[in-house]
């Protein structure tokens, strides 16, 4: 992978990377022919965040796979620390002055992430970041269907988050036809008396576009739409807010129009538990019809997963099919478990299984297949379309997070069926599902795997 | 018990900001005193906590638009409130822009002192948002706690040098020791000083000028003022308590008066237009 900035973008991309350094620690570089995709997600796999810069940002572009279309895995995408690379693009605001342009490359020979700042005066500064090979980073939402899409100025988010304390953790976003309200989110104080309350109101007609299909409200970390925000820092550019109820994704989203975009999923705290059963139930009856279809892109896109560190392409197409007779008995009644490695994951519990179906295409390696936005298009009618038929009780057509709600689903159960009465007292339905609330499943002692499988890349563990 | 008050010139939202950032900066908490023509807030600490006390007045008219206050009865038409000044600050900041400010006690979950704070937004209706800050209204028998401290009768009044140039001085020095020796005489000389085993540091102010009390003061108030006008009264205090009250002054006053009792008491006035800040801090003996 070979490319260049040119000066005049250079502040947009080192601001990108302040941004997603806001949010992770690790930033994932992955080159594809539609752009190259700076992805990034949070300690806790609560937050995921993702910029792709498109051809026409770089003056040159060469995302590196062979021209044969067939072959876009074969490009190289890698990791760096946050930090190595926050190093390279310091101080933002003077990049814009001294760069000329910036060229980065992927080599693979050396393996070495090369940034090289070509600056006035002829000087070059050059920045070599070891980097890991891992898989794509990707969250699956989509955006596009949820019923909620706000779009405001950055500087109206901007003004309205100001009136909140820099060290309030989490806000509520609460949307009525006409209105929307911001309260800063206590319930997790010790004591709520002591606490005070912030409540900011904002007109519909302060948006640019305010369309409220269902009145929802949400709870989301105020930290992580600062770092949004920090992003359009100075100037306003208008962000999209796409979100459904509580416990579903929100997603910010910067759109092109300036050579990139940008898309910040945030986990909102789930409902009440009355919420999360009804999801789990849901998703008992899930139609295994709805995930067989699905899982022809799912489980190739698995198998890449399970194979990935082994590098072995061609067996992964191999294994398409077994992954597939795999998925379906996804969803029929939990057997007890008997496979247990994690080198053998198809031996896996289903409920493992169904954590699979996320981290799969969580760690999709296939973007075009199932990537944000327009992306995602050509999978995800059909995906919805099953889904609707398969689950009658779940009027709304719009929540086409299989992954999300199944494992939501499952950690409802788990909640529910191992720890009636001590749930966490905040749970955030987590879109890669990770976190300790699992941990403590009986019935599914996969499940303790499933966090090492999502925070991971195959590199981590050799398979 | 009602408490309305509304504040729509940008000037008095920013300068009541300013009293309060100010009152922020000294206290973690202290006690609100609402009466019909004034606002106090109060600090009266225990000797065991460091024996601070602070009295800041301010004259509601010179603020509000708008004032109402129905106090506990028509005998005792004010009301005490515990609050953190922090928290009112911090409401208070999102309306540096504002249309407009209204302050009012409320019941919600808990006695609260409402903001209500009206911004200006890109359309024609206004963004709100309210805080709402948990306070402790304190009953009547506990309202002699909160009296106005008497003015000790103090040896030495001195109009202090330039807050700005004192802090300077002081930070340097809070580097060094954790205690700060002031003096002052009737002859306009002032001189801070630490000592420790390796150094004694002093700095020396002169050519200030002493306030004259004689004229607005009882002869009772001030007779202690020594005679001998080069005579020299100290007081030794907490260095750390010192710079903060420097610091925390974010009204840039007028006139700052310092009042000294020998070995006893140190007594800074604050004057700026309409507001008043008194701060007491006791002497620590070696």
């Amino acid at each position: 992978m070979k490319c260049t900035i040119p000066g005049s973008n250079i502040k947009a991309f080192g601001r990108s990377i302040h941004s997603l350094a806001k949010i992770g620690d690790e930033l994932y570089i992955e080159p594809m022919q539609h752009g190259l995709g700076l992805r990034t997600v949070n300690s806790s796999y609560s937050a995921y965040a993702c910029f792709i810069f498109a051809p026409g940002f770089f003056q040159h572009y060469d995302d590196g796979s062979p021209s044969n279309a067939e072959a876009t895995e074969e490009s190289l995408k890698c990791k760096v620390t946050m930090k190595s690379c926050l190093t390279v693009f310091k101080n933002v605001s003077s990049l814009e002055k001294t760069v000329d342009k910036c060229k980065i490359t992927l080599d693979n020979k050396e393996d070495r992430l090369v940034f090289q700042l070509y600056c006035r005066h002829g000087i070059v500064k050059t920045h070599n970041l070891s980097y890991i090979e891992c898989e794509t980073l990707q969250a699956v939402f989509s955006k596009d269907l949820c019923p909620n899409l706000l779009t405001a100025q950055t500087k109206l988010l901007q003004d309205a988050v100001l009136n909140f304390q820099n060290n309030q953790e989490e806000v509520t976003l609460t949307v009525r036809p006409d209105k929307l309200t911001l309260k800063n989110y206590t319930d997790d104080e010790p004591d709520p008396t002591k606490v005070m309350h912030t409540e900011l109101t904002l007109d519909a007609s302060e948006f640019d576009n305010y369309q409220v299909g269902v009145d929802s409200d949400i709870t989301f970390c105020l930290k992580e739409l600062r770092a949004i925000l920090g992003f359009t820092e100075g100037c306003s550019l208008p962000l999209s807010v796409h979100f459904e109820t509580a416990g579903k994704p929100v997603v910010f989203s910067l759109d092109e129009g300036r050579g990139y975009e940008g898309n910040f999923v945030l986990a909102t705290l789930a409902a009440d538990d009355s919420g999360s059963s009804q999801r789990s139930t849901q998703q008992k009856h899930a139609n295994p019809t709805a995930n067989i279809t699905k899982s022809t892109s799912i489980a190739s896109k698995r198998s890449v997963n399970d194979n990935l560190s082994i590098n072995k392409r061609d067996k992964v197409r191999n294994q398409g099919d077994v992954s597939r007779q795999d998925s379906v008995p996804r969803s029929t009644a939990k057997p007890p478990r008997e496979g247990k490695t994690n080198q053998q994951k198809r031996t896996r519990s289903d409920a493992s299984k169904q954590m699979d179906v996320a981290l799969e295409e969580l760690m999709n390696d296939d973007l075009d297949d199932l990537d944000v936005g327009a992306m995602g298009e050509p999978h995800r009618t059909p995906t919805r379309e099953h889904r609707d038929a398969s689950r009658e009780q779940d009027m709304s057509s719009s929540s086409p997070e299989i992954p999300l709600q199944t494992i939501g689903g499952a950690i409802g159960t788990d909640d529910e069926d191992v720890l009636p009465g001590t749930p966490p007292s905040k749970r955030f339905k987590s879109l890669f599902f990770g976190m300790s609330q699992q941990s403590t499943s009986s019935g599914m002692t996969s499940s303790k795997h499933v966090p090492v499988v999502l925070a991971g890349d195959s590199d981590s563990e050799p398979d | 018990m009602r408490f309305r008050a509304k504040l729509v010139d940008i000037g008095c939202i920013q300068h009541f900001t300013r009293v309060v950032s100010t009152i922020a900066k000294l206290v973690k908490g202290c006690t609100l005193r609402l009466t019909s023509n004034k606002i106090y807030f109060i600090l009266s600490e225990r000797v065991a906590n460091g024996g601070i006390s602070i009295w800041c007045e301010l004259t509601q008219g010179h603020f509000f638009n708008e004032y109402q206050i129905e106090g506990l009865s028509e005998e005792f038409n004010e009301i005490y409130l515990d609050v953190i000044p922090d928290n009112l600050l911090r409401a208070l900041k999102t309306g540096q822009q504002a249309k407009s400010v209204k302050i009012k006690l409320t019941k919600k979950h808990t006695p609260c002192l409402t903001v209500e704070v009206e911004l200006p937004s890109l359309s024609n209706h206004s963004r709100f948002v309210t805080h709402d800050i948990p306070v402790n209204v304190i009953p009547r028998r506990l309202w002699d706690d909160f009296e106005e401290p008497e003015m000790p009768d103090f040896d030495v009044s001195i109009y202090m040098p330039h807050l700005k140039t004192l802090r300077h001085v002081v930070d340097r020095m809070k580097n060094l020791s954790n205690f700060v020796v002031i003096r002052a005489n009737q002859n306009g000389e002032m001189t801070l000083k630490i000592e420790t085993d390796m150094a004694s540091v002093s700095t020396h102010f002169k050519d200030l000028t002493n306030p004259d009390w004689s004229k607005d003061q009882d002869q009772s108030q001030n007779r202690n003022i020594q005679t001998d006008s080069n005579q020299f009264i100290q007081a030794r205090i907490d260095i750390r308590k010192f710079s903060q009250f420097l610091s925390g002054q974010q009204v840039n006053p007028q006139k700052v008066i310092c009042n000294i009792v020998d070995n006893r008491i140190i007594h800074f006035f604050v004057l700026h237009e309409d507001v008043s800040l008194q701060y007491f801090m006791p002497v620590i003996s070696t």
